[in-house]
């Protein structure tokens, strides 16, 4: 891909921020609570396809769980208000600590397994911990799921709570990725033999990877059950991670914008399925397949290609630019 | 004191005896060869001495200090650097990525680490292609990059596995000339390598390894001319 | 007798675990990757048998064999139309196969379980008895007739896998190219033919297995899903790519969840088979029986 590494992940970051200055902005336009709810659940999505788009698309590691912390997070701020009427504005922090630790724990556990092994583990975590969740009656209230609180009357300021958070998210993301930091997650990516070789301490990164993911699930997942007014075990079903996943792939994995597109659009056009009677899933999946199989770059990667052909960018030049990694 | 002391290492695989009680030393600044017919452990030997093998007994040193049983990361900042038999690279990340992430692990700052994969990437003729994916590289590119790697962090010791093999004659040529210059710079090297010409060449002295022992150890034209290392290259005991 | 009860309980399900599991390892052995729309070949044998014997009247000898049929043509088709990037070294997934592995069959596992909710609808149809005697006594153990016959097909049918992958010519040309693709393609083989011929073999026998169990699971969209987790955690426990392995596991979880269900906790049954496979691939990264592959 023309323009190397460092100018992508700024293009990508600027479009990011564009997008979101777009959706900032739509509230003025939508005024259908409705449509400003499907928004929002983008929004989530988005977070939550981020996170997961840092585990894997970034460090390599192909977890199942996203949606599994996402739980985690909403089921920690829901259970402490439930048992002992802790505020949100507590619990969602603690929420997103709990994931953290959690997630550092499941990366400690998966650390030696690679591919179909780490997925298959981490998909079998998922699924205890769901069916734990689930028939823990007492505890949870089981298949039922918990009634929890609002934190906002009005649509629009969790609406621009879950804005907030994302575009934090996408900034940090940014950052990250241009740090040295950035740079060894995706040499463990890429070859973590290689990077422990080259002096990378895998195992630190690995499970920091793990854990700050599951804290941005946790995080997302958090304020989303304060906003549906229910934490469900269906939250953390394998399916939603098939949704997220589908996602950050559709949109591009990889890519500092692929998740935040990929989000919008799937949720988005769902809406629009649905009027059709035509199963949005069955197109997205549908979708996930011919991008694996023959646009592995996904929706972002295809507009790059497309942008690319109608101004051929000069071969790159010998000097490092300025601004690099902090 | 020697700079790197092997002594009396072994590895067993379950029934496979990959190392048997191999040992030497190796003086600073020198460049020895490691060589022996496929199987020898030559590799085994290597990824012992890079820290992805623990020695099932022995120990190693580097300057007096015991280097075994470290995690790689933890041997690479001890001072080693190593190439892979088949090329190791971060395909999805630049040429430039590629050097900077051993130079920021190995503790340099930006700027430092960016003047000096400018500087090796000079050398090695990889300039024009800073931005370039390094899985888009040609295959003699990309084993030139994955060498070029190995300099970032001024190691004390270079492991090279097969450095030569399936390169075009002209990178052979800048590799070896590479190899010769940091020699004369001090840099010490182990090089594996079945490239008999081009080990007479370069290295002074050579270790010969055989179904995982030592069979000889002196000056390489006296090695190649041994009679126990004929045997074990053209059908003796070969592991 | 309690116990005993619980064993049979078990080694019955065992049997259709094993058939079950021995397609997914199969297909790791000679692809070297995990299929994760293995629970939905398993859904479309499922249909076939109940769509069949329901719609169109057809005998139980009918439908039994054509779920195996179609379950082949649909796991070729896939094997075709999907799996070829995985073959190549150098292609644009070359250095990821198991991350394109991942995303491609996990995506078509939910384009399939979707068209089923799309076309056929989200309602579980009831699989039609295999025979019409409901329970025969053995000994001094009551069982029901349908698993007990269900079971000894299995059992036929794993043999006859068995036998085959291990004696045929076919079977013998398959287990080279799991071992060694490129020699394989040197000493003349088809590779692209084994491959695919493995790939429909598999989806074959979950499919039956899928019949088999249609009047016990019954059929709608997503009933694939637990048979395929079980799958997973059966070929981690027997190794990945070993057919006897498989079997093997099959019983050995087939009793663990009979006994753990009987004894420690029915409503958790389901989580004793993840338990074992993270405990597993914790101790042992390669599953208990896997190769361990030189990685440096």
């Amino acid at each position: 891909m023309k323009g190397g590494s460092r100018v992508r992940t700024l293009r990508e970051l600027r479009v990011s921020l564009i997008f979101l200055a777009v959706v900032a902005l739509l509230p003025f336009v939508v005024r259908v609570p409705y449509w400003l709810g499907v928004l929002i659940v983008s929004m989530y999505f988005a977070i939550v396809a981020a996170a997961w788009n840092l585990l894997a698309g970034y460090t390599g590691q192909f977890s199942l769980a996203p949606a599994t912390f996402a739980m985690i997070g909403g089921y920690s701020s829901g259970l402490l208000y439930h048992h002992f009427q802790i505020s949100p504005w507590v619990g969602i922090p603690v929420g997103v600590v709990a994931c953290g630790v959690i997630g550092f724990l499941l990366g400690v556990v998966v650390l030696r397994l690679r591919g179909p092994y780490l997925a298959l583990t981490t998909l079998s975590f998922a699924e205890i911990i769901r069916l734990v969740i689930g028939n823990s009656y007492t505890l949870t209230r089981g298949d039922l799921g918990l009634s929890v609180p609002a934190i906002f009357e009005d649509r629009l300021a969790y609406y621009y709570l879950f804005l907030l958070v994302l575009v934090v998210v996408q900034l940090g993301l940014y950052v990250l990725v241009r740090s040295r930091a950035g740079l060894y997650l995706q040499a463990i990516r890429d070859d973590d033999v290689a990077a422990a070789g080259r002096g990378v301490n895998v195992v630190l990164w690995k499970t920091a990877s793990f854990s700050l993911s599951s804290a941005i699930c946790g995080l997302a997942g958090g304020i989303y059950v304060h906003f549906i007014l229910l934490a469900s075990p269906e939250i953390g079903l394998v399916l939603e991670t098939g949704l997220v996943l589908s996602m950050a792939v559709i949109g591009g994995m990889g890519t500092l914008i692929g998740p935040l597109l990929g989000a919008f659009l799937v949720e988005i056009s769902s809406e629009a399925f649905r009027d059709v009677g035509l199963s949005h899933m069955l197109v997205f999946s549908l979708m996930v397949i011919l991008v694996g199989r023959f646009f592995r770059e996904g929706l972002w990667g295809l507009l790059e290609r497309l942008r690319d052909r109608r101004s051929p960018i000069p071969h790159p030049s010998v000097t490092p630019e300025e601004g690099g990694p902090t | 004191m020697t700079y790197l002391t092997i002594d009396s290492v072994s590895k067993r695989f379950g029934g496979l005896q990959a190392v048997a009680n191999v040992s030497f030393e190796v003086e600073r600044g020198e460049l020895l060869a490691l060589i022996g017919p496929n199987g020898s452990g030559k590799t085994t030997l290597l990824n012992i001495l890079s820290g992805y093998y623990a020695p099932d007994s022995g120990s190693i040193s580097l300057e007096d200090t015991p280097i075994h049983g470290l995690n790689p990361d933890q041997v690479a900042h001890r001072g080693f650097a190593r190439m892979f038999q088949l090329t190791r690279l971060f395909r999805r990340m630049s040429v430039m990525d590629n050097l900077l992430v051993a130079g920021y692990a190995a503790g340099l700052d930006h700027g430092a680490a960016s003047r000096r994969a400018a500087r090796i990437g000079g050398d090695l003729g990889l300039a024009h292609l800073n931005d370039e994916d390094a899985g888009r590289l040609s295959g003699g590119q990309q084993k030139l990059l994955e060498f070029g790697g190995c300099f970032m962090g001024e190691p004390k010791v270079v492991l090279l596995d097969e450095p030569f093999a399936a390169i075009h004659p002209s990178m052979k040529e800048t590799l070896a000339r590479y190899i010769r210059q940091k020699h004369e710079e001090g840099q010490t090297f182990i090089i594996v390598s079945h490239d008999i010409p081009a080990v007479l060449e370069l290295c002074p002295r050579a270790v010969v390894m055989n179904a995982g022992e030592v069979i000889a150890d002196d000056a390489t034209p006296s090695v190649l001319n041994d009679g126990g290392v004929i045997e074990a290259y053209l059908g003796g005991t070969a592991a | 007798m309690l116990a005993l009860e619980v064993t049979v309980t078990g080694l019955l399900m065992g049997a259709f675990y094993g058939l079950m599991a021995i397609g997914l390892t199969l297909i790791f052995g000679i692809l070297k990757v995990v299929n994760f729309s293995h629970g939905e070949f398993f859904m479309i044998g499922a249909y076939t048998y109940t769509l069949l014997m329901l719609k169109a009247g057809v005998s139980v000898w009918i439908a039994v064999p054509s779920a195996f049929l179609v379950g082949t043509l649909v796991g070729f088709a896939t094997e075709r139309l999907l799996m070829r990037p995985l073959y190549r070294t150098y292609s644009e997934w070359g250095v990821m196969r198991d991350e394109y592995a991942i995303i491609v069959t996990f995506g078509l596992s939910l384009f399939l379980m979707n068209l089923a909710n799309q076309i056929i609808g989200p309602y579980p149809y009831r699989g039609p008895d295999l025979v019409a005697v409901s329970r025969v006594e053995i000994g001094s153990l009551m069982m029901s007739a349908q698993r007990l016959v269900a079971s000894l097909l299995a059992l036929v049918v794993l043999a006859s896998a068995y036998l085959f992958m291990r004696s045929s010519r076919w079977g013998k040309e398959i287990q080279a190219v799991a071992q060694n693709r490129l020699g394989a393609s040197i000493a003349g083989i088809n590779t692209a033919r084994a491959s695919a011929l493995v790939f429909a073999l598999s989806s074959g026998l979950v499919a039956l297995s899928g019949a088999l169990l249609a009047p016990l699971f019954h059929a709608y969209p997503a009933v694939g899903v637990f048979p395929a987790l079980k799958s997973y955690v059966i070929v981690v426990l027997g190794g990945m790519g070993s057919a006897i392995g498989s079997i093997v596991g099959g019983f050995l979880l087939g009793i663990l969840e009979s006994l753990g269900a009987t004894y420690i906790s029915y409503a958790y049954r389901d989580t004793f088979g993840f338990l074992i496979l993270m405990l597993v691939l914790i101790f042992r990264p390669h599953g208990l029986f896997g190769e361990k592959v030189r990685e440096v």
